[in-house]
Formats: structure tokens, C-alpha cells, sequence
């Protein structure tokens, strides 16, 4: 058959591949601030932009849909285009696609600082960037969905599966996650509330990580693993089996986040079978990956592209072993809330994508600028230094966060809690906070090695725009070959493989969101559980713009050491107005929910002013601003409007009166406050409201009590 | 939680029907693609997993 002669476009995969590189240095860079601040607090400079708080946001944002973000489109378009024999279907589509995800990462570099946050971990961006998101999402889709239809290519290769999956699965977990209610251009509520919200969450930021962090980076994989091993992945059956494996099971594991909190016991346990299962899939990938270098091993120890695939690969097995162990509720009583948690995350974010993209980028770049690597000998110096960079992060990080969980669970013989002061669990590790410091500092040195090395590659060579390559077109109507398998059926029908896989990611989620949502048994009512005051709730919309869940959980576990240290456990019936839920992931200081009445007012005041006044050693940051600022009281009657919009049960009074109501309760605080002669507070400044916001917290149990 | 479910479960009529069929449909699904994967000629899955190296080359480079 006559052969047709096309060009691949190199600028898209380019463009990515640069993006990668720079959003990955400032991604390490703020993680690497972050980490510093957790024994060294005052580097801040007690700005409200560099809390912790904050930061946090903007690192994990940063890393995963910067850096890992552009790495993948890098990939995506370079592989696609070669594996489907055909130009990307629209040169303009994907400039809109390169330019609208960088203007998307710029809004989140200047609006997560400023406060403006949903406080849903990975989805922390506020509704307009959620939108231009989805928008640019879909413009990615139609782009790679039209180039897969104009092929010269029957069979779709198993990667593009893995894109076809990702590019679904994120469409429907962002849309689902995000349904929020505005109110002001940059604030707005969840729909869902309390348990539902938690469970929507958790569904997303898990499979966040499943079909960002996994499904296309598997795919790429797929791709340069073969093409930088120059060999064929081990078995093409065990791929098709592991796909649909993974992304069958992998949907159902969100609720493993919630073990012991208050979601509904089911929901726990489905998504602990599901954790288990999914190391059969995970381990496929990685059996198959690891075994593609069979009889290539030799050669491991002259590429630095092949020893950075072989450490990611490895790294994608540890974290998928470790994270279904995780799932074991009696490890999950060990290990959540604390530093083992990041440790799990941070193989898999730093080890298998790090690794695999910085391997990635090692192999393309040199061919991309027809030349060769600017130094095989820095990139070996990145690899060594990154892994101990690995190492570093993570081992003191698996010490902390056993030393403290077993800290926190340790009682005198007489009953009570042997470190009754939460303080001393934080101050025991913070050695290891600067080892794990130091571990960033290291990986971010490797990194800076690949730019230098990446712009010496680039100086060096020239770009090959468009890359000439030739195949025969595809004939209009496929003719079935004489005995072929019925196998073929749906790996030559991309539409179908996308209905597909919608239906089997579909199943999960429904099954377990569905029945929180409609059964009200599921979330018994509790009588005595009223909303927030105006007041509150804008304290409570404070706490979400500092961040405070970043470092505090409200929800306390069914564990006697936990009814010890804070009170009754948490009910799911306690959360039911709560647009979003704040329950927190992270206990690097103590849980929140049952604080109210815990301390006078003038406690908090003092204790917000300068945490080390109240806790001397504490690694909490200084929040001065909240003294100063003034509360837009203005603000807060739309917001009560939203919340009745939500179902929330303020009457229409309230609603209409809210910002009198709440300055008269802010009056009675702030008089209270002045009672103490160090202190000079109006009632209109916002730590008024935080502290009224603090004071309520999970005092709706107590009063029963 | 699951009291509050089990008693509408109790009061269904051959109840112990809906997770039986619930587990064979779940296991047939990975069945299934083992199936598919099994039954599919190794001719076919050596092809498939040779193509990210069947690229063409370039042929004519135009330069920046």
C-alpha cells in the first residue's frame, strides 16, 4: 500500500516538556520551604503568602499538576502521535491546550497564597480556575480523541488506553468534586456536606492519585520504556489484564482515607477489600515494567535513563504494596494522621513519577534537539543524589510517624495519657523533620542538575519542529483478516473503549456515593447539632483561607487514646452542615473538633498571636494579621443565603440580618477578650470571629452530655 | 451502621440471591480478560507490544 508522508509535531511535546522542568523546580522548591518551616517556623517572615498553611496548597498542586501535569502531556503528545502514526489532529487545539494549563498553574501560584481555597485537599482551587480546568480538560480530549479517530494505526497500543482511561476518569472525578455553589468571585461552598462531602473527596483525591499520578504515567511507561530499553514490554496479555484490573478496582479504594472516622462502616470496608485487590493490578504493572528490561540489565548500568526507570518502577511497587497495607485497618490506626502518610505519598510522587519523568525527559530532549545528552555523567550525579534524596525524605519520615502515633497511644499505669501535652509528640521528631528537610534540599540539587544539563542540551542542538515519517493510510472500511481473534474487536474501536471504561470507573463511585447520599441511616440526625451562627461561620471561613486543616484534623477516632487526649468521638451526624467538611488528614497539630470550651478566648488570642506564648517549642506559625485585619461583616449575608441555598436551616431573619447578628455576637466576644488588660481587641477584627468559629467546635455534643 | 441496613435486608424475599449473583458478575469480569488475554494468538500480542518500536524514522529533517 502506498505509504503517506505526515509530520509529527516536536514544539507541543517541547513546550510541555520545558513547562515540566520549571514548574518542577518551583514545585521542590516551595515543598523544600514548607518542609524547612516545620522546624524552623519564622521562616515565613510572618507573611500570611508563606504560611504553611498556605504553602502546602500551592507545593502539592504545584507538584502534581505542574510538574507531573506537563510531564504527561509531554509524553502524551509525543508518544500518541508515533504510536498512532499521525500528526496531532490540531495544532491549534493544542497550543490552546499548552497555554490554557500554564495560565491555570499561574492562577493557582497567585490565588492558593492569597487564601483563595476550597480546603479540599488537590482540588483547593477556587470555581472560576475549576472551570477553566474542566474547559482546558476537554479541549486535551476532543484534541487526542480527534488525532486517535485520524490514525494510520488499527490497533490502539496499550498506552493510549491508559490516556483514554486518565482523560475520562479525571473529567468525571473534577466535575463531581467540584460541584460548589459560589458566592463571591473567589469563594464558594460544596454541595455536599459533612459525611457525603468527605466521601466525594476521598473518592477524588484518591483516584486523583490513581488517574493523574498512575493511569498516564503507566502509559507513558508503556511508551519509553520499550523505546529506552529497545525492546517490546514483557507481555502485551498481562497489560490488557492489568489495565482493566486497575482501573476496575482502583475506583473503589477512596474510602480507605476514612477508616475510623465517622463514614459509615460499609463504605469503610469496601474500601478496604478494594486497597487489598489492588495489589494485583499494581503489581502487574510493575512485574510487566520491571521485566521488559529482561536480558537489558547490562545496559541498566550505563543509561541513567534506564537506572531512573528502574528506581521509579521499583518505587511504584514499594508504594503499592505499602499503600493497601495502609489500608489494614489496624496499621491505619498506626499510621494515619501521621508522618508515615507523606512518607507512602513521597515514594510514589518523588521515586515512580519524578523518576520516571526525569528519565523520561533524559531520553526525549537529546532527540527532540537532534542531539545528544549534554552529560551522561550529571545525569548519573541526579540519579544518585535524587535517590538519597528519596531516602533521606522518606525513612525519617516513616520513624516520625510511628514514634509519635505510639507516642500519642501511650498511657501512665494509673490510666492517664503519658504525654498528655500533644507538644511533646511534635517535638520528639522534629530531628527528623530536618532530615527530611535535607532529603528535599537533595533531590532539589538533582533537579537543578537536569536543568543544567537540560539547557546545555538545548544550547547544543537544534529543534526538530516538525519531524517527517511516512505510513500507509488506513483503508476506509476495515476488512476483518481470514481467522482473526475477537479480541481485536474493541482494541481497534476507540469510542467503545472509552464507553467502556467509563462504565467500569462509573461502578464504584456510584455504589458507594449513592447510598451515603440517599439513605439518611447512613448519617443518623442528631437533635441537638444546629449551623453555625453568622459569626462562627466566617470564623470558619477563615480557618479554610489559613489553611488550618492542613495541620489539624476534626475528627476524632473511636480509640481511647483519642476519647482521652479530646473528648467524645466524632459523629457523622455532628457534620451535617458543614459546606465543606474540615476533618483534615494530618495531625502535625493536635485534632480540633472537640476545642471548644477547652480554653478561655483570651487563650486563643494569645495563642494566635504567637503559638510559643501559650505552647513555648510550638512549630505552629505566627498569625498577627488575624488581630488587624477587619471581618467584611458585609460578606456575610450572601454566605447565610448560600447555605440555606445548601439546605442549611437558618431562617430567613437570620439570613437577612446576619451581619447584625454576627457583630453583636463578635461584641460580646471582644468584651470578654478586653477583659484581660494585655489585650485590645474590636470586635469588627477577624480573630474575633476565628476564636467564635473555635469556641463552637463540637460543643453541639457536649451541651447534650 | 449496617443495623440500620440490615433490617430492610432481612425483610427481602430470597435476599441471599443479590450478593451471589454480585460475586459472579464481579468475578467474571476479570474471567473475562483473562480469557481475552489468553485466547489472544501470540503472533498478535508480539505485534501489538512491538509497536512504539516500529516508529518510522525521519526521513527529512527541517531545522529550526
Amino acid at each position: 500500500m502506498e505509504k503517506e508522508i505526515f509530520k509529527y509535531d516536536n514544539v507541543t511535546t517541547r513546550n510541555f516538556l520545558v513547562a515540566t522542568v520549571v514548574w518542577g523546580l518551583i514545585a521542590f522548591l516551595v515543598g523544600l520551604t514548607a518542609a524547612i518551616q516545620l522546624f524552623y517556623p519564622d521562616l515565613n517572615l510572618d507573611l500570611p503568602w508563606l504560611t504553611f498553611g498556605r504553602l502546602r496548597a500551592l507545593h502539592t498542586n504545584g507538584a502534581i499538576f505542574a510538574f507531573v501535569g506537563n510531564a504527561i502531556f509531554a509524553g502524551v503528545y509525543h508518544s500518541m502521535q508515533r504510536l498512532l502514526k499521525t500528526r496531532m489532529a490540531s495544532d491549534v487545539l493544542s497550543k490552546i491546550h499548552f497555554i490554557g494549563w500554564q495560565l491555570i498553574i499561574v492562577s493557582a501560584v497567585i490565588t492558593l497564597p492569597m487564601g483563595f481555597t476550597s480546603s479540599k485537599e488537590y482540588a483547593e482551587l477556587e470555581w472560576p480556575i475549576d472551570i477553566a480546568i474542566a474547559l482546558v480538560w476537554v479541549i486535551f480530549g476532543i484534541n487526542m480523541f480527534w488525532t486517535i479517530l485520524k490514525r494510520r494505526e488499527r490497533h490502539l497500543y496499550v498506552a493510549i488506553w491508559f490516556y483514554i482511561a486518565t482523560f475520562v476518569t479525571v473529567a468525571v472525578l473534577h466535575i463531581v468534586n467540584n460541584i460548589e455553589l459560589p458566592v463571591s468571585a473567589f469563594k464558594s461552598y460544596s454541595v455536599f456536606a459533612g459525611v457525603q462531602d468527605a466521601l466525594v473527596q476521598w473518592w477524588y483525591g484518591h483516584n486523583a492519585v490513581a488517574f493523574f499520578l498512575t493511569t498516564p504515567v503507566l502509559g507513558l511507561m508503556y511508551y519509553f520504556l520499550p523505546k529506552a530499553a529497545e525492546r517490546p514490554v514483557y507481555s502485551y496479555r498481562l497489560s490488557i489484564i492489568h489495565f482493566w484490573a486497575l482501573i476496575f478496582i482502583y475506583i473503589w479504594a477512596g474510602p480507605h482515607h476514612l477508616l475510623y472516622t465517622a463514614l459509615p462502616d460499609w463504605a469503610q470496608s469496601l474500601g478496604t477489600v478494594f486497597s487489598i485487590m489492588l495489589i494485583f493490578p499494581s503489581w502487574g504493572g510493575m512485574i510487566n515494567g520491571l521485566l521488559t528490561l529482561r536480558g537489558a540489565w547490562d545496559r541498566v548500568r550505563d543509561s541513567a535513563v534506564l537506572k531512573f526507570f528502574v528506581v521509579a518502577i521499583s518505587a511504584y511497587g514499594m508504594a503499592t504494596l505499602e499503600g493497601p497495607l495502609l489500608s489494614l485497618k489496624n496499621l491505619n490506626a498506626i499510621a494515619h494522621y501521621t508522618d508515615w502518610i507523606p512518607a507512602h505519598v513521597h515514594i510514589g510522587t518523588l521515586g515512580w513519577n519524578g523518576f520516571l519523568i526525569f528519565g523520561m525527559i533524559y531520553w526525549l530532549l537529546p532527540r527532540l534537539y537532534q542531539t545528544s545528552l549534554y552529560s551522561e555523567k550529571l545525569a548519573n550525579w541526579h540519579f544518585f543524589i535524587g535517590t538519597l534524596g528519596i531516602v533521606f525524605w522518606a525513612l525519617p519520615m516513616y520513624v516520625a510517624g510511628f514514634t509519635q502515633s505510639m507516642m500519642w497511644k501511650q498511657f501512665n499505669p494509673d490510666g492517664s495519657l503519658l504525654y498528655g501535652n500533644f507538644l511533646e509528640t511534635v517535638t520528639q521528631i522534629i530531628p527528623m523533620y530536618m532530615l527530611r528537610a535535607f532529603g528535599g534540599l537533595l533531590y532539589l540539587v538533582g533537579a537543578t542538575l537536569l536543568v543544567i544539563n537540560v539547557v546545555r542540551t538545548i544550547k547544543s542542538g537544534s529543534l526538530l519542529r516538525n519531524e517527517e515519517a511516512s505510513a500507509p493510510a488506513l483503508a476506509k472500511r476495515y476488512q476483518k483478516e481470514k481467522g482473526e481473534y475477537w479480541h481485536r474487536w474493541i482494541e481497534r474501536r476507540p469510542v467503545t473503549l472509552l464507553f467502556w471504561s467509563t462504565v467500569v470507573i462509573l461502578i464504584g463511585g456510584a455504589v458507594e456515593i449513592i447510598p451515603t447520599m440517599k439513605i439518611d441511616a447512613n448519617v443518623p440526625k442528631l437533635e441537638a447539632v444546629k449551623p453555625y451562627t453568622p459569626l462562627e461561620l466566617a470564623g470558619r471561613d477563615l480557618y479554610i483561607r489559613e489553611g488550618c486543616n492542613a495541620c489539624h484534623s476534626q475528627m476524632v477516632r473511636p480509640f481511647r487514646s483519642e476519647t482521652a487526649r479530646y473528648g467524645e468521638y466524632s459523629k457523622a451526624g455532628e457534620f451535617v452542615y458543614d459546606h465543606p467538611f474540615l476533618w483534615g488528614s494530618k495531625r502535625t497539630g493536635p485534632d480540633l473538633h472537640r476545642v471548644g470550651g477547652k480554653y478561655p478566648d483570651s487563650w486563643h488570642y494569645y495563642h494566635m498571636k504567637d503559638p510559643t506564648i501559650m505552647s513555648p517549642g510550638s512549630i505552629m506559625p505566627r498569625y498577627g494579621w488575624l488581630l488587624t485585619n477587619a471581618l467584611d461583616f458585609e460578606s456575610i449575608p450572601p454566605k447565610i443565603e448560600a447555605m440555606i441555598t445548601l439546605g442549611v436551616p437558618y431562617t430567613a431573619e437570620e439570613a437577612e440580618h446576619a451581619d447584625a447578628i454576627a457583630l453583636e455576637q463578635a461584641q460580646k466576644i471582644a468584651e470578654n477578650l478586653n477583659k484581660d488588660e494585655n489585650i485590645e481587641v474590636l470586635p469588627e477584627d477577624e480573630i474575633v470571629a476565628l476564636i467564635a468559629y473555635l469556641q463552637r467546635l463540637g460543643t453541639d455534643i457536649k451541651t447534650v452530655e | 451502621m449496617l443495623k440500620f441496613i440490615k433490617h430492610s435486608m432481612l425483610s427481602m424475599d430470597s435476599v441471599e440471591f443479590y450478593p451471589m449473583v454480585a460475586l459472579l458478575l464481579f468475578g467474571s469480569f476479570f474471567l473475562g480478560w483473562l480469557v481475552y488475554s489468553i485466547m489472544m494468538p501470540k503472533a498478535d500480542a508480539e505485534a501489538f507490544s512491538r509497536i512504539p518500536l516500529d516508529v518510522t524514522e525521519p526521513k527529512d529533517q527541517s531545522h529550526e
